[in-house]
């Protein structure tokens, strides 16, 4: 009796230990996959179709066959059992294991879906401008949002749902095509031109993205820009036998910002001109648990923010330059995006790996989206949770920037309080520690900056030069924030202004005219230590007197807020 | 099976020298049996274009002119002489035919060289497995009026719903075909007409000439269908085509004027000719179900009266009775059946000069192809695993066409058909989707919480269905030619104008991949995207250039793309936004179903 319950207990204990009898099942994973996106690079409003748009590819990790092989290899802790067998078939795992493998597994899965299918509903509202003067705030809750709607009715809104990680796009545009320049081809006796048809974008773009950080705060990214055309383009004379040219005129802004919120609050960015302030919203429409189950070993932590490394990239205007040289305002942003999201991945993985080692250390993890899925014991689950809050902290804090500028005229004081109450300008962005904060208002105009000849035998043909010419206010720069409390700002200002335009006519040959711009600008790159709550001056640059000999001073003063 | 009399003959000279065979083994002898339409048994791709590709850029690869007889690839589903069939016809009679039959592929026909007891067996295999590939049904594609949309209980509709679908709503014109069970057809009734509607501008030393492209305008109806045989007696349909009609006359514009230069010895001009361009309203939709016999699928949209169509497919015959015991024949095209995906046009925001056309034909080129959810070689050993092997009854299973072909111990082929059914059941369900988009005047409350009060005051309505992982959509709206520049040609003496012409569009566009997650989800990775015109094409004169008038377009678009959540049943606001330049706005708000 005694040796046959020895022998009950082995057979029982050698089930337990395999996990029963392995039986096969099918686990879908719709859904799951890797999260394409693109990481939007801001170009000038101004723009032309076909190069209004540079995203770069980027893809936050989801399950593939290696992920899941881990899983598998993770599910069957413990068991003596050999490695199961497993074939993925489009969207659908297919585990020959112990029931106990694919409970195991099934929990994983479940929790992973909850994340991936989690929605958000995005709403980017134009506000009127005295929006922004109205408050110092550039972060708000759900009611301060609400506040905000009800005293200023937003003009415009746009509206979709996203899911986190991703990059959603919103665009309202219109493109009208017009001549933009004239192409001339040459030949032995011939010179013909042909017109060169382009396509201007007007109208509102955004492009957001929602990222659930390690605490729980969401990290909201927001790039938006605007642009109008006030009026018809100017129909100018090409040249000789070159066609006219259709120069427009647009009113431009842009802003980009990033900042942590709460659910359902908003960002407020963006200059006093009309449709030049956003006001962008996030309301989450249910909430996941870190736990994938009572009991459980495992734990998907969010980690948006500290796997979402920096972003940055603004376009970067400049005075004209003169025939034979690039344009002065370009089409592309100076930036380049994100760091290496890959890279960093590796990082935070060996950072958990060493915050948990010791004995017993994390089983597994896997990065999935914005998460990361650890397994383990509860010591190194909690030790990998402090390392991602560790790792928050360091850029868990937003700096705000209250932006005036303008030009005053005759004497001033050099207070920057005072210039804030007297500089007619209002703008503001915020952004995270490290990412790049932007806003540009003003206008673009295109104009014939210069007539080339093409000669040959026996004729000769004009080849207009078109340019572009940004006039108004950039602000640009990536904050940190001190050990000390205090902001460094690492960015650039700059200001244009047209004095005037003049036509000139060529007399003494066939050409058509050229226009002759007059324009004042002012810039300043440099990387500024700022006192947070306190006005400080960026930039104060004289400008060359009025007619009447009237003193006139560009002045641009800042207030950083950190949160 | 019928022998030819030439092989016939051949056949008696070589029964002598099968009898020169050990005298061990029974004698064997040759049969020749003609496989019926085996070697052709193909399956052709879908692939949809925009009916107006007047852009070469917007074509696709099979030229200029012809792009859209470009309907797909054909796609081998039943290869012969590779040796596979000829293995699953051995398989199927049973080990003595492995061991001793030896069939070839000689030309079209099958060479079988066997002991004679085979024979019969043999002819039995092949008889049943011809009479399941060749099995047919009835196609019927219905143009409905536009209200029948909003009219119908579902998209995927049983027998008697489009019976009853088709007798409150008649249709506006019906096309009817037979149609072979996993082949494609392609239903046309349509119209052509040239326009010349560019010049290919040819140049010499002193001369040049303006070389008239013709191209054809596809008016009418153009769709594909493909109906395969799926479990239960059901059927798995995929749809995709388009309808085209004209809006007025077609405009014609000239592109040059004859001029003088001044400064040349010998004056040129500048001629080509004029240009015929024009406008119409376009329908393109896809769509896949899992239907019941009779049973049909509505797509479309009820913008236009040629945009709705309801495809219903019925078998010819009763579903054929397999003969051959002790193994299973299984249609499961829905398992079977690899994912729909791309071949699919492009619609977005008109491009300028150098760069591609907006109305762009389909683009599968970087298109993931997705594999089918059941690959038998790779689920071979799951589907074997643990058998209890009888010597005379060896397990097999093997895939043809629509159908998994299995054999051996019950126990085993129990296992098959009740795991593939209830594969069928979790990963093969079809998705429906209700769509309303449209332009809405400010001031209408358009918050998430709204969706289901907008889907009732948008003004268009469009429906399509999809099978899990395949692609469904529907874009309804114009296209309207346009001159939208002028490029030159040159030589040494002479130049000539070369127009550049182009197509834009204007109306919606919404579909994209449908999966149902395991919570009933349905997850759409897809695309919204909406355009109009903010002022009508305008003429702009090129006076000092001697081209003649270019067309300058006003157009607005909106555009969402991304991975939405839809829950089952519920509107769900997919994309809200003003639209430029026009003081109203756009809202798209769908629901999904999960059949």
């Amino acid at each position: 009796m005694k040796a046959l319950l020895v022998a009950l207990l082995v057979a029982t204990g050698a089930v337990a230990q395999s996990g029963g009898s392995p039986v096969v099942r099918i686990h879908d994973l719709a859904g799951l996959g890797p999260i394409g996106c693109e990481e939007p690079r801001l170009s000038l409003p101004f723009r032309v179709a076909g190069h209004e748009w540079e995203a770069a590819p980027d893809e936050r990790p989801g399950l593939d066959e290696r992920s899941l092989s881990d899983l598998v290899d993770w599910a069957s802790r413990g068991l003596e059992i050999p490695v199961p067998p497993m074939e993925v078939l489009g969207t659908h795992l297919i585990l020959q294991a112990p029931a106990v493998v694919h409970g195991r597994l099934e929990r994983c899965l479940a929790a992973l879906r909850r994340v991936a299918t989690e929605r958000f509903d995005i709403a980017v509202h134009v506000v009127p401008a005295r929006a922004l003067g109205a408050t110092t705030r550039s972060v708000f809750d759900a009611e301060g949002v609400a506040r905000v709607v009800a005293a200023h009715p937003p003009v415009r809104t746009l509206r979709t749902s996203a899911t986190p990680g991703r990059i959603a796009r919103l665009a309202a545009l219109r493109r009208r095509s017009f001549v933009a320049t004239w192409d001339v081809e040459v030949s032995g006796v011939a010179f013909p031109p042909h017109p060169w048809v382009q396509h201007i974008s007007t109208g509102h773009e955004a492009w957001v993205a929602v990222h659930v950080a390690a605490d729980g705060r969401l990290l909201l990214d927001v790039v938006a820009r605007h642009a109008r055309l006030p009026a018809r383009p100017r129909d100018v004379d090409g040249g000789i036998q070159s066609g006219r040219v259709q120069y427009p005129a647009t009113r431009s802004a842009a802003a980009r910002g990033s900042a942590f919120i709460a659910d359902g609050g908003g960002v407020l960015l963006g200059a006093d001109r009309p449709d030049s302030a956003w006001l962008v919203t996030v309301r989450r429409r249910s909430r996941s648990s870190s736990i994938l189950a009572s009991g459980s070993d495992s734990e998907l932590l969010p980690a948006g923010d500290v796997l979402r490394g920096m972003r940055w990239g603004f376009p970067d205007p400049w005075p004209p330059l003169p025939s034979g040289f690039a344009r002065g305002l370009g089409l592309h942003s100076l930036g380049e995006g994100d760091d290496d999201p890959r890279r960093r991945r590796v990082d935070v993985a060996e950072m958990l790996r060493r915050a948990a080692g010791g004995n017993p250390g994390l089983d597994h993890l896997l990065f999935f989206g914005d998460h990361v899925l650890v397994h383990g014991p509860r010591g190194a689950r909690v030790a990998a949770r402090e390392v991602l809050w560790a790792m928050a902290r360091a850029t868990s804090r937003s700096v705000s920037l209250d932006v005036r500028h303008g030009v005053v005229e005759g004497s001033f004081a050099r207070d920057p309080l005072m210039l804030a109450k007297r500089l007619p300008h209002v703008a503001r962005s915020i952004a995270r520690e490290g990412d790049e904060l932007g806003v540009m208002v003003g206008g673009e105009l295109a104009y014939q900056k210069d007539i080339d000849v093409e000669i040959d035998m026996a004729a000769l043909y004009a080849d207009p030069i078109d340019e572009r010419l940004f006039t108004g206010f950039c602000l640009r720069g990536r904050p940190r924030v001190h050990r000390s409390g205090r902001v460094l700002l690492d960015g650039r200002v700059f200001w244009q202004e047209l004095k005037a335009l003049r036509t000139r006519t060529i007399e003494d040959s066939p050409l058509g005219p050229v226009e002759l711009p007059d324009a004042i600008h002012v810039a300043h790159d440099d990387a500024w230590t700022l006192l947070p709550g306190r006005w400080t001056t960026l930039l104060s640059a004289p400008l060359p007197s009025t007619s009447d000999g009237t003193r006139r001073t560009f002045v641009c003063v800042v207030r950083a807020r950190v949160r | 099976m019928h022998p030819t009399p030439t092989l016939l003959a051949l056949l008696v000279l070589l029964l002598p020298l099968a009898s020169l065979a050990s005298a061990q083994t029974p004698e064997p002898v040759v049969e020749i049996y003609d496989p019926g339409g085996l070697s052709w048994f193909r399956q052709r791709t879908h692939r949809v274009f925009m009916t107006m590709p007047l852009a070469a850029s917007s074509v696709g690869p099979a030229g200029e002119t012809s792009g859209r007889e470009a309907w797909g690839e054909d796609v081998d589903r039943v290869v012969l002489g590779d040796g596979q069939f000829e293995r699953m016809v051995c398989d199927l009679v049973g080990p003595d035919a492995v061991r001793d039959a030896r069939i070839e592929v000689l030309g079209e026909h099958f060479w079988v060289s066997a002991p004679p007891d085979l024979q019969p067996r043999i002819g039995v295999a092949l008889e049943s497995l011809l009479a399941a590939l060749s099995a047919s049904v009835l196609l019927e594609l219905h143009t409905l009026p536009p209200a029948a949309l909003r009219a119908a209980p579902a998209k995927v509709l049983s027998g008697a719903q489009v019976d009853a679908l088709l007798e409150q709503h008649s249709p506006l014109a019906t096309v009817r075909a037979p149609a072979r069970l996993g082949r494609g057809a392609r239903l046309i009734s349509a119209r052509r007409r040239s326009l010349v509607t560019e010049f290919d501008v040819e140049v010499a030393q002193e001369m040049f000439s303006g070389d008239p492209l013709v191209k054809q305008l596809l008016l009418g109806l153009e769709v594909g269908v493909r109906v395969h045989a799926a479990s239960a007696g059901r059927l798995l349909m995929i749809v995709g085509g388009r309808h085209m009609e004209l809006l007025g006359e077609v405009r014609e514009l000239s592109t040059g004027s004859a001029r003088v230069l001044p400064g040349v010895k010998d004056p040129y001009t500048i001629k080509t000719g004029t240009l015929q361009l024009p406008r119409s309203r376009s329908t393109v939709t896809r769509g896949s179900a899992v239907v019941t016999d009779g049973g049909g699928l509505l797509v479309g949209h009820d913008g236009s009266s040629g945009g709705l169509w309801l495809v219903r497919a019925t078998r010819r015959r009763p579903q054929m009775t397999w003969k051959v015991g002790g193994s299973d024949l299984l249609a499961l095209a829905e398992l079977l059946t690899p994912p729909v995906v791309g071949g699919w046009p492009t619609v977005g925001p008109p491009n300028p000069s150098g760069f591609g056309s907006g109305v762009g034909g389909f683009d599968d080129d970087d298109t993931e192809k997705p594999e089918a959810f059941i690959d038998v070689n790779r689920i071979e050993g799951w589907l074997m695993r643990d058998a209890d092997t009888e010597p005379d009854r060896p397990p097999f299973i093997h895939a043809l066409g629509d159908y998994v072909l299995s054999g051996g111990p019950e126990a085993v082929r129990k296992r098959i058909r009740e795991s593939t059914l209830a594969w069928s059941r979790r990963f093969a369900r079809t998705v429906e989707l209700d769509v309303r988009i449209g332009a809405v005047p400010p001031g209408t409350p358009t918050s998430p919480a709204d969706a289901a009060r907008l889907a009732s005051v948008l003004p268009l309505a469009a429906g399509t269905a999809g099978r899990e992982g395949d692609d469904a959509a529907v874009i309804g709206g114009e296209e309207e030619a346009i001159l939208k520049d002028h490029d030159i040609e040159i030589a040494q003496g002479a130049t000539g104008p070369d127009p550049v012409v182009d197509s834009v569009f204007t109306g919606f566009h919404v579909g994209g991949r449908l999966d149902v997650a395991p919570g009933g989800d349905v997850v759409m990775r897809g695309r919204v995207f909406w355009q109009e015109r903010v002022h009508p094409t305008r003429q702009y004169a090129l006076e000092s250039g001697g081209f003649g008038d270019l067309d300058q377009v006003d157009l607005a678009h909106v555009q969402m793309r991304d991975l939405w959540t839809l829950k089952p049943g519920q509107w769900t606001l997919l994309a809200f936004a003003p639209v430029e330049g026009t003081g109203h706005a756009m809202a798209c708000v769908v629901r999904a179903r999960v059949r």
